[in-house]
């Protein structure tokens, strides 16, 4: 006993002075990773290499420490483009500007967002940063990001930019980021085409009557529902489901009259009739039962496993049905399509919208302003990683687009499944906004939480809307 | 063969027989339902992401050591980093939480002076007041005085925030002795800190390692301040590694699970090699005689 416990007691110290010996020299801030790109790409490295050397990956002949902050982690990078993109060329980029000591904090996404908001609240925000939409309005107005109007228009790429992609970074006539990662498609119906074509439908019904229609079919023929949807989250109805709907019954201007503060309402009628529409539709037997209950993670395995024929989800989705279905089942996944939301009756906005844009931008510190040769690295960094360089990566090995429009994307490379994604997210439909990609977390809070309610059956869209209005004005 | 056995009869026996068989299940179905979630981890930890998705309660069809090797080889992970990180932090703080707190609840509980109910006061008032709306303001300061996102950044939080609780216990602890003790110390010619440490420390033994396993668990686990104060990904602990596993849009839970059975490690050598004392502290002053 005696015996043991000494020996217990000289592991601990061990551990104990080891760790103390590491602290001392653990000081140092952890300089980029190197992109370990652990997902099977196609991505050459001689092709990188080539990139490095372009002139655009200079740093401008700035000499000394640049601390970027994102959350392109190594996990995150596995299986999702943008990040993978991301992380190779900010390698790209240090390797092509040694003289530059690139401080990296790379967190995870939740993570990310508390601490950076946390230092936006300390006034000690990094040099260069991935930037909410948000929190465009608010930290631009304290003066914390540095108005990047003139930067953009100077960019080499700018002609090739997307510039919708700018609207959640811009305040009054002024823009704030370059958006950066990947645009994917946040509202998309994964189907299988074989099994609609049994009930009747050679491609994805256009109106939720039709849809219904197809449910008794399915429900008669082995097939729990018809569509299979995860809310536990809160965030998914509305990212993955509400704003593609509402913007079918308010059109486009509503949102930007409400981003605007330009008389909008969220008590406006359109906008409560899709709240409305929305709870109809949850409570038609359409969905799974266990849809507030499950997330977007659980529901996608019913689609997987057949329990039902439809799912709807966003595009970080449809890659792991797509990996999955590729390895388990791949009859599956050679019939799996991909539709827009059918058009609800009384709506009369664009019949083939789906939400897409990219979250998030690179933003400066406004704080680099007194510092040209700083502010002329930041802004070096902030054109690459979002120009043709990581554009063509993304295209090349993922179909995936950013803010850098790449011409004649050659799919010939990808099967079927991903030339069909890549022709539904940036071809054949038209674009609308994520809602919660603009405005305040508090009033997404507000509403996410009601419409847990609203589609249980507990509320209805006006109490829904004017819950929601109220926190609008309160937050906003 | 006697019909008593020990005192009891036959039907009696049988009772207790009986009773024990339901109350013995009922506690086997208890312990079940505690060491269950640990079974589920193991197990889980040897799925790969897809199996797990697809079943989540389910045996791994094809168990897998790959999210051990993953978590292991990744240099970005930083999981041997966190632990180390980890244990140094939650030693150093519950020892000197442990210490400074015995010592100020000794001197608030038994040295009268000027003074010492308002800091009695001030302390008991920091139990009360919620950590995360520090969080801004400490950072700040932190931030001003250099001393964030250093190896020793959370000893500083983590000590202060245990101090109350400590200090409240000891100094409750020491209400039920009586000061006859230190009086007869002192007439032995004992002076202020060999009473201090060699006839009441002894004594207060049970409450200090309360203190410590209370103190172990909230140091071990805190996440909001490491969040916060440090950005060096080198100088994370073991609640910000985990945070890694989980993406944007999704999580890699039996990736999670194995890195959660690698970090609780040290805790778990801890547990065993100090159980009996563990148990000893916490039932220790329930009984008096």
């Amino acid at each position: 006993m005696k015996r043991s416990k000494i020996i217990l007691s000289l592991m601990l110290s061990i551990v104990l002075a080891i760790s103390l010996l590491a602290g001392c020299g653990g000081n140092e801030t952890t300089t980029a990773p190197a992109a370990d790109t652990t997902t099977t790409t196609a991505a050459p490295a001689d092709d990188t290499d080539e990139t490095t050397a372009a002139p655009d990956a200079s740093g401008d002949g700035y000499a000394g420490e640049l601390t970027l902050m994102h959350f392109s982690t190594s996990e995150e990078s596995q299986g999702n483009g943008g990040s993978d993109g991301f992380r190779t060329v900010i390698a790209n980029w240090e390797t092509a500007n040694p003289d530059i000591a690139l401080n990296q904090t790379v967190l995870a996404n939740d993570e990310y967002k508390t601490q950076v908001a946390t230092l936006a609240s300390a006034d000690d925000l990094p040099d260069v940063f991935l930037l909410q939409g948000m929190n465009t309005k608010l930290w631009a107005e304290q003066g914390l990001i540095m108005d990047m109007t003139k930067i953009i228009e100077d960019s080499p790429h700018y002609a090739d930019y997307n510039t919708s992609y700018f609207t959640p970074f811009t305040d009054g006539d002024k823009i704030y980021g370059l958006p950066v990662l990947t645009g994917g498609t946040c509202t998309v119906i994964v189907y299988d085409k074989a099994a609609w074509a049994e009930a009747g439908f050679e491609e994805f019904p256009k109106t939720w009557a039709e849809v219904e229609e197809a449910n008794e079919y399915f429900t008669a023929n082995g097939y729990t529902e018809s569509i299979a949807f995860g809310n536990s989250g809160k965030w998914q109805m509305n990212s993955c489901f509400l704003s593609t709907l509402g913007d079918r019954f308010t059109g486009p201007e509503w949102f930007q009259s409400i981003i605007d503060k330009g008389g909008a309402a969220f008590t406006d009628e359109p906008f409560v009739k899709a709240l409305d529409y929305t709870g109809m539709l949850f409570q038609s037997g359409v969905f799974n039962d266990d849809f507030n209950a499950i997330n977007n993670e659980d529901a996608r395995e019913y689609y997987i496993s057949g329990e039902t024929p439809a799912f709807i989800g966003g595009n970080w989705d449809v890659s792991y049905i797509g990996a999955t279905l590729l390895e388990t089942d791949p009859e599956r996944y050679e019939n799996t399509g991909f539709a827009v939301l059918p058009q609800p009756e009384g709506a009369t906005g664009s019949e083939n919208s789906q939400n897409i844009g990219l979250g998030y931008a690179v933003a400066i510190n406004s704080k680099l302003a007194d510092d040209a040769d700083k502010l002329a690295a930041a802004i070096d960094l902030a054109y690459y990683v979002t120009g043709p360089d990581f554009a063509s990566y993304v295209a090349e090995n993922y179909a995936l687009g950013g803010l850098t429009q790449v011409s004649n994307v050659d799919l010939s490379a990808f099967d079927q499944f991903t030339q069909d994604f890549y022709n539904y997210s940036y071809i054949d439909t038209a674009a609308c906004e994520i809602y919660d990609s603009y405005v305040d977390g508090a009033v997404w809070d507000v509403l996410n939480t009601e419409l847990q309610n609203l589609t249980n059956g507990s509320t209805d869209g006006a109490t829904v809307a004017q819950l929601t209005q109220e926190a609008y004005e309160a937050n906003y | 063969m006697s019909e008593k056995a020990y005192g009891m009869t036959v039907g009696k026996k049988v009772g207790n027989g009986f009773m024990a068989t339901i109350l013995n299940t009922i506690m086997i179905v208890f312990s079940l339902s505690c060491i269950f979630p640990l079974v589920w981890m193991f197990y889980s930890s040897l799925k790969l992401k897809r199996e797990f998705n697809a079943n989540i309660v389910g045996l791994p069809p094809a168990p897998t050591l790959d999210n051990y090797k993953q978590i292991l080889t990744n240099a970005d992970y930083h999981i041997a980093d966190s632990m180390i990180n980890s244990v140094r932090t939650t030693i150093l703080s519950v020892f000197l939480i442990v210490m400074f707190g015995f010592v100020v609840g000794y001197i608030l509980a038994r040295v009268k002076f000027k003074g010492n109910r308002i800091i009695w006061l001030m302390l008991l008032m920091g139990m009360l007041i919620p950590v995360h709306s520090l969080l801004v303001p400490i950072y700040i300061v932190f931030n001003r005085t250099g001393l964030n996102n250093q190896w020793y950044t959370l000893l500083i939080p983590y000590i202060a925030f245990g101090m109350p609780i400590a200090v409240f216990l000891i100094h409750s602890y020491l209400k039920g002795i009586p000061i006859a003790l230190e009086e007869a110390a002192s007439i032995d010619g004992s002076g202020f800190t060999g009473t201090l440490f060699k006839i009441i420390m002894p004594i207060c033994r049970p409450v200090m390692v309360t203190i410590a396993i209370i103190q172990t668990f909230a140091c071990w686990n805190e996440f909001s301040f490491a969040l916060v104060l440090l950005r060096d990904v080198g100088l994370h602990t073991v609640p910000l590694a985990m945070t890694q596993f989980t993406g944007q849009f999704s999580s890699d839970y039996p990736k999670i699970m194995a890195a959660m059975l690698i970090t609780m490690s040290p805790i778990v050598i801890m547990y065993f090699g100090f159980s009996k004392n563990i148990i000893k502290g916490m039932v220790a002053g329930v009984v008096k005689g």
